[in-house]
């Protein structure tokens, strides 16, 4: 993954610790200017669900792996159907 | 049953025989009754003294070529459970009633069973709060938890807690035919009942946009075409995440929906949900 990935990750873990890094969805103005730049966010998407893909996977063993695995896959066709 | 019956039944029948169709529908009927708690061999007992008529242990032991001690076994078990009885004769007859009644008898008991663990809950709770804990590592786990939940059964509980838990919103984006089991499990309906926003993203169409009335109306756009039917999910407030991907080759006991209140994943599916909203029409 490059390095725009490892610094979109360094984001999440720390949106995981103190939940404000990350823009809060339920703000009108930061939701509507991420929602513009329609090609853009995602991109942003495909890497946070490739991300989050790889970090929870890892963690997970047999089945639920092989399930979690199944469904994060379907998220990123999707994104890639929406390009 | 006569004494002298031959102690054949359809239920060995041969594969070229006509009674081999009815030893299938036998099966497809035990396999059915083991949902409302019968054993194979309970089912295949009952099943053949609903159909044959009053039978003695010893004709339903050698018909069923089951052994003798268990026949009593199972015979016993049926009469406690309330679908079979005995006559006072000798040597002791025992009969079925109706699968319809049986039926009716098999699920009001599985009712009773359920009320009595409701009953328990209370006194469950706190006997086991009078226990402290013992947590060796008192912290809190950050980075979130997960559930593969699996059957429809499973999934309808999970609704059900995320939607009486949400706060401030309850976002679900799925098919026409997922929101149609919505309307009908009265999830809907809960949903309008709530002091909450919802934002629904459905396939529906026009001839089943009823599902969404009063304040729902408003409330529903309609799913992009390059989004796959398959898709399903459900996110309340920031917190929560079910996440559905079906096969429809796969029968409802089948589905797979993974559960969890990792932020990086809602934030991730609330940021979906919100460029697919944004992109769609309203259906009204």
């Amino acid at each position: 993954m490059n390095r725009q990935a490892t610094k979109l990750e360094d984001n999440v873990c720390q949106a995981n610790e103190t939940k404000t890094s990350m823009p809060n969805l339920s703000d009108g103005n930061i939701h509507n200017d991420m929602i513009k730049n329609g090609s853009e966010l995602v991109s942003l998407l495909h890497v946070l669900l490739e991300i989050n893909q790889v970090k929870y996977a890892g963690t997970m063993k047999g089945e639920n792996r092989a399930d979690f695995l199944t469904l994060t896959n379907g998220l990123i066709l999707l994104t890639e159907n929406l390009r | 049953m006569s004494p002298d019956v031959t102690h054949t039944s359809v239920l060995d029948s041969l594969p070229e025989s006509k009674t081999y169709d009815y030893e299938m529908l036998f099966e497809k009927l035990k396999n059915e009754l083991s949902k409302f708690g019968l054993t194979a061999n309970q089912s295949k007992v009952y099943l053949f003294l609903e159909k044959y008529g009053s039978s003695t242990a010893t004709q339903v032991s050698k018909t069923l070529k089951v052994p003798r001690t268990e026949t009593y076994h199972l015979l016993t078990n049926l009469q406690n459970k309330g679908i079979v009885s005995a006559t006072f004769q000798h040597p002791i007859k025992f009969s079925a009633i109706s699968l319809d009644k049986a039926i009716g008898v098999l699920v009001n008991a599985e009712k009773e069973r359920v009320k009595s663990l409701e009953s328990q809950e209370k006194n469950l709770v706190e006997l086991w709060s009078a226990i402290p804990n013992f947590r060796i590592n008192q912290e809190d786990i950050k980075d979130g938890k997960f559930q593969m939940l699996q059957g429809v059964n499973q999934m309808t509980g999970k609704i059900n807690d995320m939607i009486s838990g949400s706060k401030q919103s309850v976002q679900i984006l799925a098919s026409e035919k997922d929101f149609m089991k919505f309307y009908h499990t009265g999830f809907l309906e809960r949903i309008k009942d709530l002091k909450i926003e919802p934002q629904f993203i459905s396939s529906s169409s026009k001839k089943t946009s009823y599902i969404f009335e009063g304040r729902l109306k408003d409330k529903v756009k309609r799913l992009p075409l390059k989004v796959k039917e398959e898709l399903c999910f459900i996110i309340k407030d920031d917190d929560e995440l079910l996440l559905f991907m079906k096969n429809p080759s796969e029968s409802p006991q089948n589905i797979i929906a993974m559960w969890t209140d990792s932020y990086s994943m809602v934030y991730t599916l609330k940021l979906l949900f919100a460029y697919i909203w944004s992109n769609s029409r309203y259906l009204r």
